[in-house]
């Protein structure tokens, strides 16, 4: 009973490492196959040994910029450092610097109007993998 | 279990009690060989006997028995999450090291741009937007703080020079 309650501890850390692995950043959460393919929206994403980078711009769906902002605050709570700025015309610009592990990478969130917006993922590869 | 005269009732409760695996493996013997001589029929009896009849089909099968299968079919259902869940995180790990060169894809108003250069060249300039504005921002926001902080700064030595 005792090796069967170890295998099972074993088997439960196991894969509770690889959902938590998986989590990673909130705002990845925004490149699907359905916001890349959607007529509104521009993705542009860069994957190197030395770089990794994506952006989405969006154009005309205030649900989507919503969720981008949602998105971007859950990550806030990971950032050491933020930079916020709000305009009497109604812009907002975030900017986080979070550390993963030794590297720091960059999230940055651009919204002109309550309809569009862009957001940007940006840092050395080794912090995503 | 000595006695071989039982009535219905006496192997019908012998048949529970085998059933909820509180008989030894001699009385389980003695149960089985009753079921073979006796003339005595009920469903439940009936079942039993029907029920060991198959057990040595497929070989004797003691309560016990069955227990000790569960425990190993529970080690064998964690064996087999250990090893997805190794798989996996391998899997996961191998995805991001497989990256030798630079990959582009560009999706512009939900249309992916074929041609690789063309994908290069809309990746590379949004990058230099994105990167550019970052800084623009982050500038901003310091030039603010520290208009903020020597204006409070000048507050206060207007303070002490009112306060002396």
């Amino acid at each position: 009973m005792k090796k069967i309650l170890t295998l099972l501890t074993i088997a439960i850390l196991s894969s509770a490492t690889t959902w938590a692995k998986s989590l990673g950043i909130a705002c990845e959460q925004l490149f699907t196959e359905d916001v890349t393919n959607y007529k509104n929206a521009s993705v542009s994403i860069n994957q190197s040994p030395a770089s990794y980078f994506r952006k989405l711009e969006v154009k005309d769906n205030v649900k989507l910029v919503l969720k981008m902002k949602e998105l971007v605050d859950i990550d806030g709570k990971l950032a050491f450092n933020t930079a916020e700025k709000k305009k009497s015309d109604g812009s907002y610009q975030k900017i986080l610097n979070i550390p993963i592990g030794e590297y720091i990478i960059n999230i940055g969130f651009f919204k002109t109007s309550d309809s569009d917006a862009s957001i940007f993922i940006e840092g050395p590869s080794a912090a995503f993998e | 279990m000595k006695d071989p005269d039982f009535t219905i009732s006496e192997l019908e409760q012998l048949i529970t009690g085998y059933y909820a695996c509180r008989l030894s493996r001699s009385e389980e013997r003695t149960l089985r060989n009753l079921l073979a001589v006796t003339p005595l029929q009920s469903p439940v009896i009936d079942e039993c006997r029907m029920v060991m009849g198959l057990e040595n089909i497929t070989g004797p099968v003691s309560c016990r028995h069955v227990i000790r299968n569960t425990g190993r079919h529970i080690s064998a259902a964690a064996s087999i999450v250990i090893v997805l869940s190794v798989g996996l995180s391998w899997f996961g790990i191998n995805k991001n090291q497989d990256i030798t060169q630079s990959e582009y894809i560009a999706y512009v108003n939900g249309r992916k741009i074929s041609d690789p250069d063309e994908a290069k060249a809309i990746v590379e300039k949004d990058r230099q937007r994105c990167l550019t504005l970052m800084d623009e921002t982050i500038e901003s926001v310091r030039q603010q703080q520290a208009e903020c902080t020597e204006l409070m700064n000048r507050m206060i030595k207007k303070t002490e020079f009112n306060i002396l």
